[in-house]
C-alpha cells in the first residue's frame, strides 16, 4: 500500500503532479477501485452537466411517441414523445441529488446518535437504542409515506424519508465502531489528562471509528437510489415533471416495458452502473482502511467487538 | 442471562407505547380523512361528510380516540374496525401477517441457505472464479430494484411459456402446490437482494478469520480445509451475519410491499401502506405497532444470540 | 315526427318514466293522473304494465340468445371493496364492480339493457308521478327475495330511502345519510300504501326521479330484517359485511378472502328471466380476484387466468398494453369500449391571480392543442372535446352538434390566445398552481408542457388520494381537473358546475349568481326545447363566456373480456359503473 507516502511539497505544479501520480498509482494497485470511482464521477459529472450533455429539453413534449433510438433520439422517446436520453441525464441530477442528500443526513443523524450513544453508554445507550430499533422495525415505505404526504413531495422529502431508513442503520454501526475504540489505551489517556467529552469524541472517537463504517456508509449510496424506485413505485418519489430514474423505471416497466423497452433500459442501466459503483468503491475504501489500520498497530481490529465496522475486510484482495 | 432478557423484554412496553404515540400523532397531521377517501369520486355533501365523520369517531378529541385505540389493544381487540372496511383489525392481522411471516421467512431461510455456503466459497477460493461469480451476482442484487426484477420474471414466465403463477393465494396448508407457485417468485427476488448484502458479510468475515492465530493453529494440526472453515471461520461469520439480518428488517417488511403488489399477495405490507394512504389510522397504528414489536423482538433475539457467540457484548456491557 | 321528439326526449335523459309510454297503453289507476303539463304530453306519466307482459317495449336482443348455463366466471377486481360493500358509502368502481353480482344491476328501477337512456323496471313493476311531479308511487314486485330467503317487501325499499335521506340517530350515535343523497331530491316523507306500495314525497318538483333513481351506483344492498334490530341496538354504523353481504342480485357471496378474492355463486331463487321463461343468472358464480397491480392482471389475463379485466382508471388498457393482449391472444379476446368522463381543466377563481381574469381563462383554453392529449394523457383511446362545451348529456350526434375541435385553426387560436393574454397584461405568464392526483400524474404533465409554451409555469401539487379528497373540497389550490360522475340530466350537473359555496365539490370555484339563474330557469322550464335552450346557455356561459372549466378530451375506458364471455351489459355510455351478470354466459365446452 502506497497510502501515506508523503513527501515534502514545494511548488503547486508539483504538489498537483505528486497528486496526480499517486492517485495514478492508487488507481494502479487498485483498478476495480478507480473504475468504480470513475463510474460515479460521471455520473456526477452527467448531473452537473446536464444542461450541456442533454441533446433535448427533458420536458418537451412531441406526438413521435415510444419511438425507437435513433440519431435524433439516442435512446428513443417515452409515451410522452419526450426523449429518453435527455431525461436520463437530468434524471440523474435529481436521484443523484436525493442519493446523496438522503445519505449525508443519514450519516450526519446516525453517527452522531451512534457515536454519543455509545459514548455515554449506561442507561442512556439503552434507551438510545430502543428508539433506534423503533426507527428499524418501521416498515419504510409508510414512513415514506408520511414524511411525503406531510411535507409535499419533493426531492428533499424524498430524501427526508429515504435517510430516515438509513440514518437508524448507520447508528448501530457508528455505535459498535465507537464501542471498539473507546476501550483502547489512547483515549483512556486522553481521559486521564482531563480532555472533556466532547473532544474526546471529536479529536479521538470520530476519527477512529469513522473509516471503517464509510466504507458501508459509500455502498449505502447504493441503498438510497435504488429506494427512490421504490418511493417512485407508490408515487411518492421526486414529483414529475422533473425526471428521476426511478420515476422514469416506474412508469414505464409496468406500461410499455414490452413495446418499448429502451424507456426502461437506459434509465435501468444509468442506475445500474451507479449502484454497482458505490458497492465497489464501497469495497475498495474497505480495503484501503483495513491496510491503513494494520499500518498502526494501536488501532488494532479484534474480531467480535468491531463486528460491524468488519464487515467486508478484505486482507488478502 | 435471564435477568437481561427479562429487562429488555420488560424495556418493549415504554418503546411500543412511544411508537404507537408518534404513529397516531403523525397520521393526524396528515390532510384528509378516511370519510372522504371511501365516499370516492363523487360529490358529497358537507352535512353528509360531518355525519359521517361523527360516525367514525373522527371527531372526538385527540386524547379520547388514542386512549380507545389503547384500550382495544390492550383488551385483546387489536385497535378495534378498520374505518375503511368495517373489519375487525384482529380478522385483518390474522389474515395478512401469516402471509407477510412466511414470505420473509422463506426469504430469509433461502438468503441464508444460499449466502454462507457461497460466502464461505468465495473466501476460500477468494479472487479465483468461484469468488467472483459470487460477486457479480451479488452485485447485480444489489443493483436492480426489485420492481424491475418482478416484473422481468413474470414476463419472463409469460412469454417463454404462457404462463404465471396462480392468482388466489392459498395457505400452505389448505393448498402447498399452489402456495409454493406463488410464493416462490416473491420470495426469490427478496432472496437474491437479501443475501447478496450477507453474502458480502460473509465473505469477508470468513476472510478475516481465516487469517487469524487460532485458524493457523488449527491448520498447523494438520485440519482439512474444509474442517478449519466450517468450525473456526463459520462461527465468526455468523455474528456479522445475524446482525444484518437485524438491521435489515425494517427495508425487508418495505421489499415486500412491492412484491405483495405485483404478486397478489394479501400481505400486511400491502395492507399497511393502503391502510396509510385511505387515512385509515387504527389499521395503520396497530399494523405498525406490531410490525415494530416483530422488529424489536428480531433484534432482541440477534442480541442473544450475538451475546452467545460473543460474551463481551450483553449484560456485562 | 312526434316518435323523433320522444326519442330525443328520452336521450336527453329528461323522461320522467318509461319510454315506452306512447306504445304501452294506461295502465292501472289511470285515475290518479291529471293532464301532464306541456312540453311533456307526449310522455305522459304512465307505467309500463309488467303483469300484462308488455314491459320490453324495446326488445332486449340479450333474450333472444339462450345464453349456455354453468361455468364459473374470473374477474380481476381493482381493490377491496371499501366501506363493509356498503352503498351507501362509497362509489369506489371496486364495489360497483361486484355490487353488480350481489346486489343485481338496479334499484327499484334500472337503465334499461338494450337503451341505457331509458329506464326500465327493476325491483318495481311500475311507477307513476301526481301531476305536480312531487309525489312519486312504486308499485314493489312481489317475487324477490333476500339471498337468506327472506321476501322483499315494500318496507324493504322503506328501509333503504329512509337510511339513505334520513340520519338514523339511537341514544347519541348518529348514522349519516347516504353519500349520494343530495343527488335524489328533497324528501318529505316516504310511505307503504297497500302494503306493496311505496309513495315518496318530494318538497319539490322531481320531474326525474326514475331516471336520477336508475343510475347504477345506488344499489340495495341492506336487508331490513337484519339490520333494523342492530341499528335500535345502537350499532348505527352497521354495514352489508355485517349482516353477511345479505343481498337481493343474482349472485350470493359464497366467501370473501380480504385482499384475495370475493367468490359469488347462483342464486337460485333470483326473480329474473329470460325471454324462455328460464331463470337467470346463467352464470354458477363469479371469483372476483383482487389484484390492485395492474401489469399483474395484464400477466394473468394473458396467460389464461382471467376471463375479464377490472374496471377502474389505471386498470383500463392504453394502447400498448392491449397489444400485449392482442399479440398473445388474438381473436380470443374482445374488449369492452365505455366512456370515461373528460379531461379537463378547472379554475378556482375565488383564490386571487392572474386567472381570476375571463380572459386569461379564455387564452389558456384557446391554446390547449386538444390533439395532442389523445395518445398521452388519454393514453390512445378518446376523442377530443368540441371547442364548446361537451355534451355532457347522452345525446344523439344529430342533435346538439357543437362544433368539433378543429385543428387547422389552432395556429388563429393561439395567435388569439397570446393576443388576449397581453391584453389581460400578462404577455410575459405567470405562474399556476394545479391539484394533481398522484395516481395518475400523466394528464398534469401533459397540461404542464401544453402551457409552458404560452408562457405560463403550471406547478403541479401532487397529492394522494387522502390528502386529494381533502383538497378537491377546499379552495386550497389554483386548477384542478377531478373526474366527478356528472348526473345524467342537465340539471343534476349543478353540483359539478355550481357555485363553491352551495357545491364544494363543484369543479371550477367560483361564486356567479349568474350560473344559480341559469340552472333556476332550467329548473322550471316546462317544454323540451327550453331545456335544451338553456343546457346551451349554460354551457356557453361556463365553458366560453367565463370560462370556469375548459373541456379538453373525452376519454374512452377499454376494459379485456376473452371472447367466450357472452351477454355482457357494457353500454358504451356509462359502462363503468353499470355491472350486471344476470344475463352473461360462457360459450366454452
Amino acid at each position: 500500500m502506497k497510502l501515506g507516502q508523503k513527501k515534502p511539497l514545494r511548488s503547486r505544479g508539483q504538489r498537483m503532479a505528486a497528486l496526480v501520480s499517486s492517485t495514478l498509482a492508487l488507481a494502479k494497485a487498485r483498478p476495480l477501485g478507480a473504475i468504480a470511482a470513475s463510474g460515479l464521477i460521471l455520473m456526477v459529472l452527467v448531473a452537473l452537466l446536464a444542461d450541456v450533455v442533454a441533446t433535448h429539453d427533458p420536458l418537451q413534449q412531441t406526438v413521435r411517441i415510444l419511438e425507437p433510438p435513433s440519431a435524433g433520439h439516442f435512446f428513443g422517446t417515452d409515451d410522452l414523445g419526450r426523449d429518453v436520453f435527455s431525461r436520463v441525464v437530468h434524471g440523474a441530477r435529481a436521484t443523484l441529488f436525493v442519493g446523496f442528500l438522503s445519505l449525508g443526513l443519514a450519516t450526519a443523524s446516525g453517527v452522531a446518535i451512534g457515536t454519543v450513544s455509545a459514548y455515554r453508554g449506561g442507561t442512556f445507550d439503552l434507551l438510545v437504542q430502543r428508539f433506534v430499533d423503533v426507527f428499524l422495525g418501521f416498515p419504510f415505505l409508510v414512513a415514506a409515506l408520511i414524511v411525503v404526504v406531510a411535507l409535499g413531495p419533493s426531492s428533499i422529502s424524498a430524501a427526508l424519508a429515504i435517510a430516515l431508513a438509513l440514518a437508524p442503520q448507520i447508528a448501530r454501526l457508528s455505535r459498535a465502531a465507537v464501542l471498539s475504540t473507546k476501550e483502547e489505551g489512547y483515549v483512556e489517556a486522553a481521559r486521564a489528562s482531563g480532555a472533556g467529552p466532547a473532544r474526546i469524541i471529536w479529536r479521538h472517537l470520530l476519527p477512529n471509528s469513522f473509516p471503517p463504517i464509510l466504507a458501508q456508509i459509500t455502498g449505502y449510496l447504493g441503498t438510497a437510489v435504488v429506494a427512490e424506485t421504490a418511493l417512485s413505485f407508490l408515487r411518492l418519489g421526486v414529483p414529475p415533471p422533473d425526471p428521476s430514474w426511478g420515476r422514469m423505471l416506474q412508469e414505464g416497466v409496468q406500461q410499455y416495458f414490452e413495446v418499448a423497452p429502451w424507456a426502461i433500459m437506459f434509465p435501468g442501466l444509468a442506475l445500474a452502473i451507479t449502484v454497482l459503483s458505490a458497492a465497489l468503491l464501497g469495497d475498495q475504501l474497505r480495503n484501503l482502511v483495513w491496510a491503513k489500520e494494520n499500518a498502526h498497530p494501536k488501532v488494532k481490529v479484534e474480531s467480535g467487538t468491531l463486528t460491524l465496522g468488519s464487515q467486508g475486510m478484505e486482507p488478502r484482495d | 442471562m435471564l435477568r437481561y432478557i427479562a429487562w429488555r423484554l420488560a424495556l418493549l412496553i415504554p418503546t411500543l407505547l412511544a411508537a404507537s404515540v408518534v404513529v397516531f400523532l403523525v397520521m393526524r397531521v396528515l390532510p384528509g380523512d378516511v370519510s372522504q377517501v371511501i365516499a370516492g369520486d363523487v360529490a358529497v355533501s358537507p352535512a353528509v361528510r360531518e355525519a359521517l365523520a361523527e360516525e367514525l369517531g373522527l371527531n372526538d378529541p385527540l386524547h379520547v380516540q388514542y386512549g380507545q385505540w389503547l384500550w382495544s389493544m390492550v383488551n385483546g381487540k387489536f385497535g378495534g374496525n378498520s374505518l375503511e372496511s368495517k373489519e375487525s383489525i384482529r380478522s385483518i392481522i390474522g389474515q395478512q401477517l401469516p402471509v407477510t411471516l412466511l414470505l420473509t421467512g422463506y426469504t430469509l431461510l433461502l438468503s441464508i441457505l444460499v449466502s454462507l455456503p457461497l460466502g464461505m466459497l468465495a473466501a476460500r477460493w477468494s479472487n479465483r472464479w468461484p469468488d467472483y461469480i459470487t460477486r457479480i451476482v451479488s452485485l447485480g442484487g444489489l443493483s436492480l430494484p426489485s420492481l424491475l426484477v418482478a416484473v422481468l420474471v413474470l414476463l419472463g414466465l409469460l412469454l417463454a411459456f404462457r404462463w404465471s403463477p396462480p392468482i388466489l393465494y392459498a395457505s400452505p396448508w389448505a393448498d402447498p402446490w399452489t402456495h409454493l407457485q406463488i410464493m416462490i417468485w416473491p420470495a426469490l427476488i427478496l432472496a437474491w437482494e437479501q443475501s447478496s448484502h450477507l453474502v458480502r458479510v460473509t465473505r469477508a468475515s470468513v476472510l478475516e478469520a481465516l487469517d487469524r492465530s487460532y485458524v493457523a493453529t488449527a491448520r498447523s494440526k494438520g485440519l482439512a480445509e474444509r474442517v478449519v472453515l466450517v468450525k473456526h471461520a463459520l462461527p465468526n461469520a455468523l455474528i456479522p451475519t445475524v446482525t444484518m439480518i437485524g438491521l435489515h428488517f425494517g427495508v425487508l417488511i418495505s421489499g415486500a410491499v412491492i412484491l405483495e403488489n405485483i404478486f397478489g399477495l394479501p400481505g400486511i405490507g400491502r395492507g399497511i401502506v393502503h391502510a396509510a394512504q385511505v387515512r385509515d389510522y387504527p389499521v395503520v397504528q396497530s399494523l405498525a405497532v406490531l410490525l415494530v414489536l416483530f422488529s424489536l423482538v428480531v433484534n432482541l433475539v440477534v442480541d442473544i444470540v450475538y451475546s452467545r457467540l460473543d460474551p463481551r457484548v450483553g449484560p456485562s456491557s | 315526427m312526434r316518435l323523433a321528439a320522444l326519442a330525443i326526449l328520452c336521450a336527453l335523459g329528461s323522461l320522467a318514466i318509461s319510454c315506452a309510454a306512447d306504445i304501452v297503453p294506461p295502465a292501472d289507476n289511470p285515475q290518479s293522473f291529471a293532464s301532464p303539463p306541456p312540453g311533456f304530453a307526449s310522455a305522459t306519466p304512465v307505467a309500463p304494465n309488467a303483469a300484462n307482459g308488455e314491459v320490453a317495449a324495446v326488445e332486449d336482443p340479450l333474450q333472444h340468445e339462450s345464453g349456455k348455463r354453468g361455468g364459473t366466471l374470473v374477474l380481476a377486481n381493482r381493490s377491496d371493496p371499501p366501506a363493509g360493500f356498503d352503498t351507501l358509502r362509497t362509489s369506489s368502481i371496486a364495489l360497483h364492480h361486484v355490487a353488480g353480482a350481489l346486489f343485481g344491476p338496479g334499484n327499484l328501477v334500472m337503465r334499461c339493457r338494450e337503451n341505457m337512456y331509458l329506464v326500465c323496471p327493476y325491483l318495481a313493476t311500475s311507477w307513476l308521478a301526481n301531476p305536480g311531479f312531487t309525489e312519486w308511487t312504486f308499485t314493489i314486485r312481489d317475487d324477490v327475495y333476500w339471498h337468506d330467503g327472506t321476501l322483499f317487501s315494500a318496507e324493504d325499499a322503506k328501509f333503504w330511502f329512509d337510511l339513505v335521506f334520513y340520519e338514523a340517530t339511537v341514544g347519541d350515535k348518529v348514522r349519516a345519510p347516504a353519500y349520494f343523497k343530495g343527488e335524489l331530491g328533497d324528501l318529505e316523507s316516504v310511505e307503504v300504501i297497500e302494503h306493496s306500495r311505496l309513495r315518496l314525497t318530494f318538497a319539490e318538483r322531481n320531474p326525474f326521479f326514475p331516471d336520477i333513481l336508475a343510475n347504477p351506483r345506488f344499489k340495495i344492498a341492506h336487508p331490513r330484517h337484519l339490520m333494523q334490530p342492530r341499528i335500535e341496538q345502537g350499532e348505527v354504523s352497521i354495514s352489508p359485511i355485517d349482516v353477511g353481504l345479505v343481498g337481493l342480485g343474482p349472485f350470493k357471496l359464497e366467501k370473501y378472502d380480504r385482499g384475495s378474492v370475493v367468490s359469488v355463486r347462483r342464486f337460485d331463487q333470483y326473480w329474473e328471466k329470460n325471454a324462455d321463461g328460464e331463470s337467470l343468472p346463467y352464470l354458477d358464480g363469479i371469483d372476483y380476484v383482487v389484484m390492485p397491480d395492474p401489469f399483474a392482471m395484464d400477466v394473468a389475463f394473458r396467460s389464461g387466468r382471467l376471463d375479464g379485466g377490472a374496471r377502474g382508471q389505471g386498470h383500463y388498457l392504453t394502447t400498448q398494453r392491449k397489444a400485449g393482449y392482442l399479440r398473445d391472444l388474438g381473436e380470443d379476446v374482445v374488449f369492452s369500449e365505455m366512456d370515461g368522463g373528460n379531461f379537463r381543466l378547472a379554475f378556482n377563481v375565488l383564490r386571487p391571480g392572474p386567472w381570476q381574469d375571463p380572459k386569461v381563462r379564455r387564452a389558456i383554453a384557446l391554446w390547449i392543442d386538444k390533439r395532442a392529449a389523445l395518445p398521452t394523457a388519454l393514453r390512445g383511446f378518446g376523442w377530443t372535446s368540441p371547442d364548446l362545451g361537451p355534451p355532457t348529456l347522452p345525446v344523439p350526434t344529430h342533435f346538439i352538434n357543437w362544433p368539433k375541435f378543429d385543428a387547422g385553426t389552432l395556429e388563429e387560436k393561439r395567435a388569439e390566445a397570446e393576443r388576449l393574454l397581453k391584453e389581460a397584461g400578462y404577455a410575459e405568464g405567470f405562474s399556476l398552481g394545479h391539484l394533481c392526483r398522484a395516481l395518475n400524474p400523466v394528464p398534469c404533465e401533459f397540461l404542464e408542457a401544453q402551457l409552458s409554451d404560452l408562457g405560463i409555469d403550471l406547478q403541479l401539487q401532487l397529492v394522494d388520494e387522502g390528502a386529494w379528497n381533502r383538497a378537491r373540497t377546499s379552495l386550497d389550490y389554483d386548477t384542478q381537473q377531478g373526474r366527478l360522475t356528472p348526473s345524467p340530466i342537465p340539471e343534476g350537473t349543478e353540483s359539478v358546475y355550481g357555485r363553491y359555496s352551495e357545491n364544494p365539490d363543484a369543479y371550477g370555484k367560483h361564486e356567479d349568481p349568474h350560473v344559480d339563474e341559469l340552472y333556476r330557469l332550467l329548473r322550471n322550464a316546462l317544454t323540451f326545447e327550453q331545456r335544451v335552450k338553456l343546457w346551451r346557455d349554460i354551457e356557453t356561459y361556463l365553458f366560453v363566456e367565463q370560462t370556469y372549466v375548459i373541456p379538453i378530451a373525452e376519454s374512452v375506458n377499454v376494459a379485456p373480456y376473452r371472447s367466450y364471455v357472452k351477454g355482457l351489459v357494457i353500454p358504451t355510455e356509462d359502462g363503468h359503473t353499470n355491472t350486471d351478470f344476470s344475463t352473461v354466459w360462457l360459450d366454452k365446452t
